[in-house]
């Protein structure tokens, strides 16, 4: 299912990061990270707890700025623009948060149609119907969009999310942790949502997870990262295969192997 | 940066020419709110209607959206549809919209109940509010005489923490305030009272209205908006991040923990501040009469041991107790009425302020009705 590393080479680059480090005092997250995002990808960071994968992704969202290093976001160089610049180009990325980070106050629809309405000056009735087709689009009913967050199961939620980060049909989405504190059968639906989102609206997808079946099943590339650094990079199928202690203990652990069974 | 150039290229457009409709350019999401006027005003002739697409350079879910909701009305119009051109891509998109099985009536609404209906809603809802106050009142009680009965599960710490945070950091505000308070009845009091050669009796004016009714009622409600809110947001918040819960599978009662320690250091808690808004109210007075009206301090203070009875002094000072159990109940009782959201959070501390207040006027008022059936 992966594009094979020719074809990714000849895409062009959609973030591009070059020797970026990130430090509170002097704590240090990451340093001299380079990273290339191709057009059309799957790509995963991976890596255990505070091994910076979160804040990598939303660096690269634009949410957060890197301490050095340079950065470049759907062609733009980040540091050189304003924040006006900055609101603009976030609008062509979507964010899946871990957590949903739906507005409580709004129902579903609302929620998903809160993008459109703030950047588009489309009338309420076409925001609503779009609304619900992204609703249709994650495989949830009409009538879920009356709800409100509160009353969304986990599944729910998360599908909910993603279809209010694809409410502007974004070229590149990033996915904090999309399938975590979901049952496995949720979690494979999610993953094959993933996919078709994917296969229908081709964006460009960013995936932060802890979950071996997602990057078996969704990654076209991998990125390991540990103590501040990038440790491996490649295909599952390449990591699997390395000699890499750091790589082997990460890949080899019961579950990474059961995962790897399965796929 | 040339964009409006860049827009202009990049907008969606559409052109109906007798029975020939041709679209064009960028059909994505930012583009579609002028061609969704455009497409309301428009007026479709007689007969088939044929679509020429392949100027179209992009569609997104959006643009695909507003062509098939398009279509379809047109042929719910009864207008036969011929569509041409369409390329590769945008035609996957459409398609995709297609497979959703999406329609404009598919879009739910949120039924609004008729009055009567909305009425009866609010009735029950407004009634099981008011049981639910009961009920909570009930179990803080129950949860008091437990405690009672078992000292050793007092919680004396929390019930210090809670005291240094609703009395000693609120002394400077309260203080102030009925300072202020005290030199404005002063003052307002002094300009009546010198017409009439009386202006000694400023120290009763001051010093009963102060003690009696205004020291009271004015620190009642900065701690409702200081300390009953900070309450409500508090057990709120530890409400939605599943905190309460926690509490409680460690067979621990929110009750103990949360709601009774608040309750007693209040209690504790507004008297104090109450004497300390008295003492203050008369000093601002004193200083105003002695600017304004030339009363010495010794004067002014001799005048209020005579003006102020003990059982004024007392009446004010027992109404603080039921004012601070009235704050604490209702602050932590909506405290517990949150559920799901921030939102939720910053409702019920509104809603929180606004009944205590409420509440405490009311309560006040009823207290002076009460005294004067008794002739106090």
């Amino acid at each position: 299912m992966s594009a094979g590393p020719t074809a990714q080479a000849l895409a062009p680059s959609v973030v591009t990061v070059r020797d970026l480090t990130m430090c509170y005092g002097r704590k240090v997250i990451h340093e001299h990270l380079d990273l290339e995002l191709h057009q059309g990808e799957i790509l995963a960071i991976v890596g255990g707890s505070g091994s910076g994968k979160t804040t990598l992704l939303r660096e690269m969202a634009l949410l957060q700025q890197p301490s050095s290093g340079t950065l470049q976001v759907l062609g733009q160089e980040v540091a050189g623009l304003d924040e006006a610049q900055i609101l603009h180009l976030q609008r062509r990325i979507g964010v899946l948060f871990q957590n949903g980070a739906l507005f409580g106050g709004l129902n579903v629809l609302e929620n998903i149609g809160a993008p459109l309405g703030e950047h588009t000056a489309m009338s309420n009735t076409l925001i609503k119907e779009i609304a619900c087709l992204k609703l249709a689009l994650v495989g949830l009913k009409p009538l879920d969009g009356l709800l409100y967050p509160s009353q969304l199961s986990g599944g729910m939620r998360k599908r909910v999310a993603l279809a209010r980060a694809i409410a502007l049909d974004p070229e590149l989405l990033f996915l904090d942790e999309p399938t975590s504190g979901l049952d496995p059968l949720s979690a494979d639906a999610f993953d094959e949502l993933v996919l078709d989102l994917k296969a229908t609206l081709d964006p460009t997808i960013v995936l932060v997870t802890h979950d071996m079946d997602t990057l078996w099943r969704v990654a076209d590339r991998v990125v390991l990262l540990g103590d501040g650094r990038l440790i491996a990079e490649g295909s599952m199928r390449d990591l699997a295969r390395s000699q890499d202690p750091a790589v082997v203990r990460f890949f080899h652990s019961p579950r990474g192997r059961a995962a790897q069974a399965s796929a | 940066m040339g964009e409006s150039n860049n827009n202009a290229s990049l907008a969606a457009c559409f052109e109906l020419n007798g029975n020939t409709a041709t679209c064009s350019g960028h059909w994505t999401v930012h583009q579609l709110a002028q061609l969704e006027s455009q497409l309301a005003r428009t007026r479709w002739p007689a007969g088939p209607v044929r679509f020429e697409l392949n100027g179209i350079q992009r569609m997104d879910t959006g643009g695909a959206w507003l062509l098939q909701r398009l279509l379809m009305k047109l042929e719910r119009e009864r207008h036969t549809v011929e569509t041409h051109g369409l390329r590769p891509e945008a035609a996957g998109m459409l398609q995709l919209v297609q497979s959703t099985g999406m329609a404009p009536d598919v879009v739910p609404r949120q039924t609004r109940a008729g009055m009567l209906e909305a009425l009866g809603r609010r009735s029950l809802k407004t009634a099981s509010r008011g049981i639910g106050l009961l009920a909570f009142i009930g179990e803080m009680g129950a949860a008091w005489l437990r405690q009672i009965r078992h000292p050793r599960h007092i919680r004396w710490r929390e019930i210090a923490l809670a005291l240094g945070e609703a009395g000693h950091k609120a002394i400077g505000i309260v203080g102030l305030l009925a300072f202020l308070l005290g030199i404005v009845i002063a003052y307002q009091g002094g300009v009546q009272l010198r017409q009439y050669g009386a202006s000694l009796f400023i120290a009763d004016l001051v010093g009963l209205s102060m003690v009696r009714e205004l020291a009271p009622m004015i620190t009642a409600i900065i701690v409702a908006g200081r300390t009953g809110s900070a309450y409500t947001a508090q057990i709120g918040t530890m409400q939605v991040t599943e905190e309460v819960d926690a509490l409680r599978s460690m067979g621990i009662p929110p009750m103990d923990m949360l709601v009774l320690p608040k309750l007693l250091a209040l209690v504790i808690a507004l008297p104090l501040l109450t004497v300390f808004a008295d003492i203050m109210g008369i000093l601002g007075g004193m200083v105003m009469s002695a600017v304004q009206l030339d009363i010495a301090f010794s004067t002014y203070i001799e005048r209020i041991g005579v003006a102020v009875s003990v059982k004024s002094y007392l009446v004010g000072l027992g109404k603080a107790p039921v004012f601070a159990a009235i704050i604490a109940t209702i602050g932590c009782y909506q405290g517990f009425q949150v559920v799901g959201s921030a939102e939720s959070v910053g409702r019920r501390t509104t809603i929180s302020v606004v009944h205590s207040i409420l509440a405490v006027i009311v309560v006040d008022a009823g207290f002076s009705v009460a005294f004067s059936r008794m002739g106090i």
